[in-house]
């Protein structure tokens, strides 16, 4: 890496518009994160339309604020409410309630925040040593490795996939077709537009993402409106104790590391990263037998993890452009929507835009921090917003957010027809992360595809000519068949459950 | 367990049509004779792939090896017919957000989706609707320079 680019990058991040996006990133991220039902990819989805015009760096910072604040603000509700706000906060809860419950609320949050923060910080710095070493590897990348690199990241829909395979599958092939509707790359013909002027240009991505990933869900979430939990926990400190550091360095060094490594594996997110490093820590610990009792190391591990992991994933998106899981997908659209196209180009062409990233990060960590120490009382109020009133609005921002990037009607007849699509798929549990993914890396697959075969005049065994793409689709298989294992385990676990339950 | 494995057989026999529909379609693509595969080649293979696919899980429902497990949807759940009639409201607002104008049909909206979901506090009623619409209005139009129908209000010369 470049110092005196990065250095030069926090000039262009320190300017009065960026700091106030990534500002206004962090605290929408925390509440979203906190808000236990919003997703971060829901969140990213509905804030992604505030970024439109806007130049890169605001629009980016502004993003990657959303996305440190929300692996953040799902501990809020995983400690004090024993929901996680995010599936990633999932592990937090194991311990974060209990030490809530014990009227250490305060000690679990101030915690949290602090692990998430190191987490974070550790993972960015990872990230901007390995991305641009990764990124000049991928520059002799030919059409065959780019094929293999877009299965490659394909093949992830089946790993991300938790309940049934075949549906994992089913729901990347649709997504696919999909990306196939509008103009052929390639020859120019329209495809699947059906005389329609505004689908030449495909299905424009952002009002599919906010039907998706938010209209479905708030259609979800009316037909599971729960009673809202009462919250009378009063938050007693907001920075943690020497002591409570001084035990938990150990944890959040190790759990960053795992939590980075994890993180950009893609088809491993923050959840896999979280439980993976309380594992970890429970193993090495002196007392594990007090793990979900409320220990702050049990607290420390995942929130570092999770965090770290987001670095972790930026390694793959910004060096590849292959996308993770469903969040870092829609960060991957985002790019492409500023007219970036992540991959080993970016690095060589908008190289001044690859550390304006890392530097966001690095200063959304640091606003994440200040928030959760001065904000920390407002945040948790965020919990007790009935639903019923945040509903409506939200169902109005997609609305909204659809319209405004073309200012065009079409575009929100799209975002409810996917947000149907996505309802009807929640329902039958055939997952939508698959989609998201196949809309971005399926252009890159076809086109990577077919230059191939013409190079070849059609015979296939030039996909299989290259070193790096045989290793990418070995690499492929090996994630496919350990998912499938997982599953297996997953499967029989469920099933002596529901035998024991009899 | 019947009920259990409708769904799925509606679902995969869906995506199977899907997958034919859009291979009838495809056969339509001009050929290519320069390039050799032409714009129906990778359509072609996608939908040859979604048929197989919805098959296996047709075929895998219908033997009993499909362990997913289903809420039916149900016409007489009341919860369900609440998101029907949100997405009638949704409908109606995209049909005449141009017409009515972006802070008048906001505000209806969200009045109508507050009443649906069982809010009857008058205050919360009129003043949430109100105040979301304004926000909304002055965070996309001004902040944000997207020109948000006007619809009614250009009638008042506005």
């Amino acid at each position: 890496m470049d110092f005196a680019l990065f250095i030069n990058s926090f000039s262009n991040i320190f300017q009065f518009n960026v700091m106030l996006a990534i500002f206004i990133g962090v605290a929408g991220g925390i509440a979203i994160g906190a808000l236990p039902g919003l997703t971060g990819t829901m969140g990213v989805a509905l804030l992604v339309p505030f970024t439109f015009g806007r130049p890169s760096a605001e629009g980016l910072g502004m993003l990657i604020g959303i996305f440190s604040g929300s692996m953040y603000g799902g501990s809020i509700s995983a400690i004090l409410i024993n929901t996680p706000g995010t599936p990633s906060a999932a592990a937090t809860s194991l311990d974060g309630y209990p030490l809530s419950k014990k009227g250490q609320a305060g000690r679990a949050l101030s915690m949290s925040l602090f692990a998430s923060f190191s987490g974070g910080m550790i993972g960015v710095i990872i990230m901007t040593f390995m991305s641009p070493i990764i990124a000049k590897a991928a520059l002799e990348f030919g059409y065959v490795e780019y094929f293999a690199l877009a299965l490659f990241g394909l093949s992830i829909i089946i790993s991300i996939t938790n309940e049934s395979m075949i549906k994992g599958l089913i729901s990347g092939i649709f997504g696919l077709l999909i990306a196939t509707i509008g103009m052929d790359p390639t020859s120019g013909y329209p495809r699947y537009t059906f005389g329609r002027m505004e689908l030449l240009s495909g299905p424009s991505f952002i009002p599919v993402l906010i039907g998706l990933f938010a209209v479905a869900e708030v259609f979800n979430s009316i037909e599971n409106l729960s009673t809202q939990q009462k919250l009378d926990t009063k938050i007693d400190r907001y920075l943690p104790s020497l002591t409570d550091i001084k035990r938990s360095t150990k944890n959040i060094i190790k759990s960053s590391i795992i939590g980075t490594a994890i993180g950009s594996i893609p088809g491993a997110g923050g959840d896999i990263a979280a439980f993976v490093a309380y594992g970890e820590a429970k193993r090495s610990s002196k007392h594990p037998e007090l793990f979900g009792t409320g220990e702050i190391e049990a607290i420390a591990a995942p929130e570092a993890a999770n965090n770290a992991c987001m670095g972790g994933a930026m390694i793959p998106l910004l060096s590849l452009g292959v996308p993770g899981d469903a969040i870092t997908a829609v960060l991957l659209g985002a790019f492409i929507m500023q007219g970036l196209q992540p991959g080993p180009l970016l690095y060589q062409e908008h190289i001044d835009v690859v550390y304006n990233v890392f530097s966001s990060m690095f200063i959304a960590n640091i606003v994440m921090l200040i928030f959760g120490i001065i904000g920390i009382r407002f945040f948790v109020k965020v919990i007790t917003i009935k639903k019923e009133i945040l509903f409506p609005i939200i169902f109005c921002l997609c609305i909204v957010g659809s319209f405004s990037m073309r200012q065009n009607i079409f575009d929100i007849w799209l975002s409810l027809i996917f947000g149907v699509i996505g309802y009807l798929m929640i329902r039958a549990k055939f997952p939508l992360s698959p989609i998201l993914l196949a809309l971005i890396l399926g252009p890159m697959a076809e086109s990577n595809l077919r230059r191939s075969l013409t190079v070849s005049q059609g015979d296939p065994s030039i996909l299989l000519s290259r070193p790096i793409a045989i290793g990418l689709y070995i690499i492929a298989l090996l994630s496919i068949i350990s998912s499938v294992i997982k599953q297996k385990k997953i499967r029989k676990r469920l099933e002596s459950q529901s035998q024991e339950k009899l | 367990m019947k009920e259990k494995r409708l769904p799925d057989i509606v679902y995969s026999l869906v995506f199977m049509m899907i997958g034919i529909f859009s291979f009838v379609i495809a056969q339509g693509f001009p050929e290519d004779f320069i390039m050799k595969l032409g714009p129906d080649f990778y359509p072609e293979l996608l939908s040859v792939a979604l048929i197989i696919l919805s098959l296996t899980l047709f075929i895998r429902t219908i033997l009993g090896k499909n362990t997913s497990k289903f809420i039916a949807i149900n016409i007489r759940d009341k919860r369900f017919q609440k998101v029907i009639i949100s997405l009638g409201l949704a409908i109606l607002y995209a049909m005449f957000l141009k017409r009515v104008g972006f802070i008048p049909i906001t505000i209806l909206f969200l009045f109508a989706f507050l009443l649906l979901l069982n809010i009857r506090k008058p205050l919360t009623l009129i003043a949430v609707p109100i105040v979301a619409s304004f926000a909304l209005w002055f965070v996309f139009q001004k902040i944000l320079t997207v020109s948000l129908p006007i619809g009614l209000l250009s009638l008042l010369g506005y």
